[in-house]
């Protein structure tokens, strides 16, 4: 079950997106309604082919991983300047990123963004009082 | 307060490869950014739970996450494309 607030964000393409029954509310947390799926046995399905591709060492190797978290908005900030750099080569009639390509230039983004002179975009100033909802 | 959603260094890494090789680009930006906008109310609700960790789907990204409440803060660990 999938639970999400609706706004003007979400469109059409994006429920196609879901494989098991959504909860909408609106923005003042009042039930709007249930979007169920029509074939809720393909979401079990891939659910269960998403498991089988898990490997159990690496999946507890990431687990136990101490690296420390991206914050997501840097996540997307990164995807955009990637989908930027590959326009401008395909504008520049430059030969197109390779997948490694592509790993090497976000983690270059990286390096950039966390160099010692640079700024970071760590999100950890919350104060005692905040509080994250109760799911 | 919403949590905070993150992704380790390896599973950025795997979403730029997954980004670059997928046929609908788009499709995969708007998966990963919809997955973060479901993370960041009710982390704990979503998808299903594995023990360790949790998944949740939004096609055509599979997203493994971890997360401590404690702290708000939701770790994506892994992403698994399915093209």
């Amino acid at each position: 079950m999938v639970s999400l607030t609706a706004d003007d964000t979400w469109l059409l393409k994006d429920l196609r997106g879901f494989i098991e029954p959504v909860e909408i509310y609106d923005a003042s947390g009042k039930f709007l309604g249930l979007f169920v799926p029509a074939n809720l046995e393909r979401g079990k399905q891939i659910y269960a082919e998403a498991v089988a591709k898990i490997d159990r060492a690496e999946m507890e190797r990431r687990l136990q991983s101490k690296e420390k978290g991206i914050p997501f908005e840097e996540v997307r900030a990164h995807l955009k300047l990637l989908e930027a750099e590959v326009e401008r080569r395909k504008a520049a009639g430059e030969k197109e990123l390779t997948p490694e390509e592509a790993v090497a230039f976000v983690r270059s983004l990286r390096r950039q963004q966390h160099a010692p002179d640079g700024r970071t975009s760590e999100s950890g100033d919350r104060t005692e009082t905040d509080r994250c909802p109760t799911p | 307060m919403p949590y905070t959603v993150t992704a380790t260094p390896t599973a950025l890494d795997e979403l730029a490869l997954i980004w670059t090789m997928a046929s609908d680009r788009d499709a995969v930006s708007r998966a990963s950014n919809k997955i973060d906008a479901i993370l960041k109310s009710a982390p704990l609700g979503q998808g299903i739970d594995l023990g360790d960790y949790r998944m949740l789907t939004i096609e055509p990204l599979t997203v493994c996450y971890t997360v401590s409440p404690d702290d708000c803060l939701v770790t994506i660990r892994r992403y698994i494309y399915r093209g």
